[in-house]
């Protein structure tokens, strides 16, 4: 599903990814642990196509197509989804509006009518069931005045509202507490199938003990130093980073 | 909602000024330029009565003394007020009993402008009263308002059938001599609305007024009076659509209100006059004085959003006189291109226990200038008066401007006041997010504007929501830096 | 004795002091300029028609006087002193280091006549202030102070001024230049010795240079009956600090311009200002912001706490420049009315002609809050002890701006 060969990305005169490689398929769950700064939320944006970030070496192959090359909403319609670290708040703007949105323009990309208000309504019951989202947190505007856990839930209801191919979890454990995580979890648990793919970025073990990972990969400045099992992120959690680092400087 | 963002687009075909088209009437003219005959002939043509004649005269005389203001932030050519055609009247074809009579011209033009009568006295319980350059030309649910007792007709019919209630109330609230702009309207308006709600009567359907400048060259000088009696309420809606014009147009109105003891007034306006095209060449010069005043436990409540006109100037404004009593202003001003708008309010607390609202979001784009410009005073016998005021502005291009002139004026100890005021560029994380989730940039500006507009949308009519919403989307189109 | 009044300008008074042809034109200006009335936009709650009514006399001699109640005890400063508008090399301290300048302007022109004539009156606002005019026209010796490059100035210099003769116009001007990579804190103290009615005129010019940093602290503390114009025009170089601390504490009459060209990028601009008034003292601060180049930021803070008949003004204005992108700039203003009979009149502006910024402005009046006042009076606290420590509280957070300790401890015995 993704190819990705030799990337390298930079931020103003800064060179943050260094020649990353990494390969994802269907059905497939994969797990990039570092310490910070070591470029994973780059990565995200970089394959979610945020503009400050300079591409200046690789490619990327997103189901036969020249990732780099499509615009973000492109990319989204295509079936990519990024679960934000911070998801940002939009004051106004309903959680279900933009929703509706968000469908219907990427209906309007596969030359689909937009979809009907029945069908919109009974999804958006199904799936906010999913994260437990409170109706009230659904007609809030998105995001503002949501608790932190409450955001991270209302990346996931989108998630599964949004139906992505490939989704990319951006730390999307930092700042939750137990019961969040867990719900958190199963929404994506629950969301797998055998034809899309899950890229769980995160900074602990923590979360991997509910989404159970395929492949654990290890990033550091920039490159990936180390693929392995779910075991590994085992390792990780008793030795920390260094034996990696160390090693391989 | 029943209409959402992606009808609006799909109602969003024209990028032009939509409503840029003129009507092909016979109009009744007087020659250009303003001397004390002009101000004879209007008056004269009308019928009126020696006491308005008197009242335009001392006006007039005041007005000769006056000097155009330049305080404002907004630099264009001052009118000639010599090159202008201070009265028009479409002539009617026979007299009109009903709507059936009204020239089919006319009646394709509110088509057009999506007010068909028909349709909305049918769907929406609004009764329009429809003005075509300055005379009235139909009015519908009258027989129903008139069973309640509320008058709601031309300016020149209160004149004549009402004459009591305009005299005693005409230009008291915005006397003649209050500035240059309100002096010549005061000299020389041509028509406008006039309102009264009886006692303890509440309104039942929003009252509406299209105004419309239609005939190349002519001037608009608006006069509304509205006059809410003691306890009771009513909901006023002013919506201004003009046709396209090369020349700039002056308009000039005047809307004074009254809310008698414990009377409510909410009083909407979407001002979508013609901005000029993206040169800045053209366009309507909208100088307009509103104001309004409040008696004991009275409440007013100015809800605008101005997309239209090359220059504005208003301050829609409340007297908070009588104890208790409560303004509020919401508005909304978008500017892109060359339009300069100068908007905002006055609250003059005057009576105790005297609350004032005011938020404004200020939206500017392209080359254009947005200022707000606003006063609280809190006099000294306003005793445990309360103001807020939020004034946001939104910038979207790097050739725009956006000022904030708030002055606040407390002359009480038990007073408190509370102003913010933010300016930022339009969100690039929000913008972000909005694409991530397959929102395209135009779409997520949109969102987000109107998102940031919301406070005072919500304010509005739900009609005038739909057409504020979509009004937004039009003056921004293309005007991503 | 001299008449200050539209159309009659100080004619009789002999033009006094160096022969810079700055003096000249302002005198051109002078003559042409009119005093502000409550309809010149700047001065709408400031009225000067007092201030123009009255006659004064003007110094060119400084005398002896006994200032040990002005110099701060604990604070170990240069203390520059001046007298009824002149300076005094007897009471001033000239212990400073060989490469830092001091000096009335005759004196220091025979050795840096480059530098004082490139910047002299450079940012002075002559033609829109026809104060600043007239300061430039009459003021006597002036004060100039150049710390070279690179050079961080350990201790403070404190300039004191006092008027000791009633009917003074003390017509004072400084001249900083901080160079490139240095750093000064300089403190402006106004007081009076049983003076009244005196006009004191003080026009300070700053120059930031690239990488310099400068505190001005001012500390406004004249006897009632006596009138105080303060001008502070400030540039900005790149990377530069600028902070400017303004307390009032007395004087009947007291308007504070503040103007700062940020002419530079990454540089920081701060001001705060404390008045705390009664009486019947009229207090106007005048602040304004001009960010020229992008990424910069600045902060403003101004507090004012307004007893018996007094009048505050607060007038803030941020000025964003076209293309002046990446600017934050964060200003603030609080007031409480503690009497009937005070008023407070505030205008914080903003003009934003670039759209890559975060800008900010509140501003409240009003009063103590009742519930921490009942708070403190359940623990035992008299209403008027209560209200004391909350306008104390209220007060402080302006005060934590003042660096110095010494300086800080001053203003608030001051206060008391």
């Amino acid at each position: 599903m993704l190819k990705v060969k030799n990337l390298h990305a930079s931020v103003g005169d800064k060179e943050i990814l260094k020649g990353l490689d990494i390969e994802v398929k269907a059905g497939e769950i994969h797990a990039v642990m570092g310490p910070n700064g070591s470029g994973k939320s780059t990565l995200s944006a970089v394959l979610a196509g945020r503009d400050e970030y300079e591409v200046t070496a690789g490619e990327v192959d997103y189901l036969g197509k020249e990732l780099l090359e499509l615009n973000p909403e492109e990319r989204s319609w295509e079936g990519i989804f990024l679960a934000f670290q911070y998801p940002v708040e939009i004051p106004g703007v309903s959680n279900i509006n933009f929703l509706k949105t968000a469908i219907n323009e990427r209906r309007k990309y596969f030359e689909q009518e937009p979809i009907a208000a029945k069908d919109f309504l009974k999804m958006v019951k199904e799936k906010s069931t999913l994260v437990e989202l409170s109706d009230k947190l659904k007609n809030r505007s998105v995001n503002v005045g949501f608790s932190g856990g409450e955001k991270k839930r209302n990346e996931i209801f989108q998630m599964a509202m949004l139906e992505p191919k490939l989704s990319i979890l951006d730390e999307t454990d930092s700042g939750l507490d137990i019961d969040a995580l867990r719900i958190v979890a199963h929404g994506v648990n629950t969301l797998k199938s055998k034809d899309n793919a899950t890229i769980v970025i995160t900074h602990y073990q923590r979360l991997l003990d509910y989404i159970i990972p395929d492949f654990v990969h290890v990033l550091y400045d920039g490159r990936i130093i180390k693929t392995g099992g779910k075991e590994l992120a085992l390792e990780l959690e008793e030795k920390g980073y260094d034996w990696l680092t160390k090693a391989k400087a | 909602m029943a209409y959402s963002e992606d009808d609006l687009k799909q109602d969003l075909v024209d990028q032009e000024y939509e409503f840029g088209f003129t009507t092909d009437v016979d109009s009744e003219k007087i020659p250009k330029g303003l001397t004390e005959e002009t101000v004879r002939i209007i008056s004269s043509k009308k019928e009126e009565p020696e006491w308005l004649l008197d009242y335009r005269l001392k006006a007039f005389r005041v007005f000769q003394g006056m000097t155009e203001p330049d305080w404002a932030h907004v630099t264009y050519e001052k009118p000639s007020l010599q090159d202008i055609v201070f009265y028009s009247a479409p002539k009617p074809k026979k007299e009109l009993a009903s709507l059936d009579e009204v020239d089919p011209e006319i009646l394709k033009t509110m088509e057009r402008l999506g007010i068909s009568l028909e349709e909305q006295k049918k769907l929406t319980g609004v009764a329009v009263d429809f003005v075509m350059d300055s005379v009235s030309v139909a009015t519908s649910f009258k027989e129903k308002l008139g069973e309640l007792g509320i008058i709601f007709c031309s300016f020149s019919e209160a004149v004549k059938d009402h004459p009591e209630l305009v005299k005693k109330y005409l230009g008291t609230v915005v006397p003649s001599s209050d500035n240059y702009y309100a002096a010549l309207n005061s000299a020389v308006f041509s028509d406008g609305s006039f309102c009264y709600i009886p006692k303890g009567t509440k309104c039942p359907m929003e009252l509406s007024t299209y105004f419309r400048i239609n005939e190349s060259g002519t001037g608009q000088f608006e006069r509304t009076l509205l006059i809410a009696d003691k306890g009771s309420y009513v909901s006023y809606l002013e919506g201004c659509t003009a046709p396209q014009r090369d020349e700039n147009q002056l308009h000039a109105a005047v809307v004074e209100l009254i809310a008698l003891d414990e009377a409510e007034i909410k009083y909407s306006t979407v001002q979508n006059w013609y901005p000029g095209d993206k040169d800045g060449v053209g366009g309507v010069f909208n100088f307009v004085t509103k104001r309004g005043v409040c008696q004991q436990n009275a409440k007013i409540s100015w809800t605008q959003v101005e997309t239209g006109s090359a220059i504005t100037w208003k301050y829609p404004s409340c007297i908070l006189k009588g104890d208790n009593s409560v303004g509020e202003f919401y508005s909304v001003a978008v500017t892109n291109n060359h339009q300069m708008a100068d908007t905002g309010t006055k609250m003059l607390h005057i009576g105790k226990n005297t609350k004032s609202t005011i938020i404004s979001k200020g939206i500017s784009a392209g080359n254009s200038h947005n200022s707000y410009r606003g006063l609280v005073r809190i006099g000294k016998g306003a005793d445990n008066s309360r103001n807020f005021s939020q004034c946001d502005s939104l910038l979207m291009t790097d050739t725009c401007g956006a000022h904030t002139y708030p002055y606040i004026e407390c002359e009480n100890s038990t007073a408190q006041l509370e102003h913010e005021a933010t300016t930022s560029k339009i969100g690039e994380d929000q913008k972000f997010y909005c694409l991530q989730r397959g929102i395209g940039e135009e779409k997520a500006i949109s969102l987000i504007v109107n998102g940031y507009a919301k406070e005072v949308l919500n304010k509005l009519p739900m009609e005038f929501a739909v057409e504020a919403q979509k009004l937004l989307e039009i003056s921004l189109e293309g005007s991503v830096g | 004795m001299v008449v200050l009044k539209e159309n009659n300008l100080l004619n009789s008074l002999s033009q006094m002091g160096v022969g810079l042809g700055a003096k000249n034109q302002a005198f051109e200006l002078l003559k042409e300029l009119e005093f502000p009335t409550r309809k010149t936009e700047d001065w709408r709650y400031t009225s000067v028609k007092k201030i123009l009514k009255k006659k004064y006399v003007q110094f060119n001699e400084a005398e002896q006087v006994d200032l040990s109640n002005e110099i701060i005890p604990s604070l170990d400063a240069h203390n520059i002193i001046l007298v009824n508008g002149v300076y005094s090399k007897e009471l001033s301290d000239v212990n400073f280091p060989d490469e830092v300048v001091i000096d009335t302007f005759p004196n220091a022109m025979e050795e840096h006549v480059s530098l004082i004539h490139s910047a002299f009156n450079g940012i002075a606002k002559n033609n829109e202030e026809v104060f600043t005019a007239l300061n430039t026209s009459y003021f006597h010796e002036g004060v100039f102070i150049h710390i070279p490059k690179k050079v961080k100035l350990e201790k403070p210099i404190h300039v004191i001024h006092v008027n000791t003769k009633s009917n003074v116009i003390s017509n004072l001007r400084l001249l900083i230049i901080v160079d490139q990579f240095s750093e000064v804190s300089v403190v402006q103290s106004y007081a009076s010795l049983n003076a009244v009615e005196c006009l004191t005129n003080s026009v300070t010019e700053v120059f930031v240079k690239e990488n310099a940093k400068i505190t001005l602290d001012k500390v406004q503390s004249e006897e009632p009956n006596n009138n105080l114009i303060c001008t502070v025009q400030v540039n900005q170089k790149a990377n530069s600090i600028f902070k400017i601390n303004t307390a009032t504490v007395s004087g009947d009459f007291v308007r504070n311009g503040v103007n700062i060209d940020v002419d530079g990028e990454n540089c920081t601009s701060e001001m705060n200002g404390l008045y705390m008034q009664k009486g019947i003292q009229h207090v106007d601060n005048h602040t304004k912001v001009s960010h020229l180049k992008p990424n910069c930021t600045s902060f403003e803070l101004y507090k004012g706490v307004l007893r018996d008949k007094s009048t505050g003004v607060f007038n803030g204005k941020v000025i964003v420049a076209e293309d002046a992108q990446k600017i934050e700039a964060y200003q603030q203003n609080k007031n409480i009315i503690l009497s009937r009979e005070a008023t407070m009149n505030a205008k914080p502006e903003l003009e934003i002609f670039a759209d890559d910024v975060k800008c900010s402005h509140g501003t409240t009046t009003g009063q103590f809050d009742e519930e921490a006042l009942y708070y403190l009076q359940t623990r035992g606290l008299s209403r008027e002890s209560a209200q004391a420590l909350l306008v104390q509280a209220f007060a402080d957070e302006v005060l934590d701006k003042v660096d110095s300790e010494t300086l800080r401890i001053w203003i608030k015995e001051k206060l008391d």
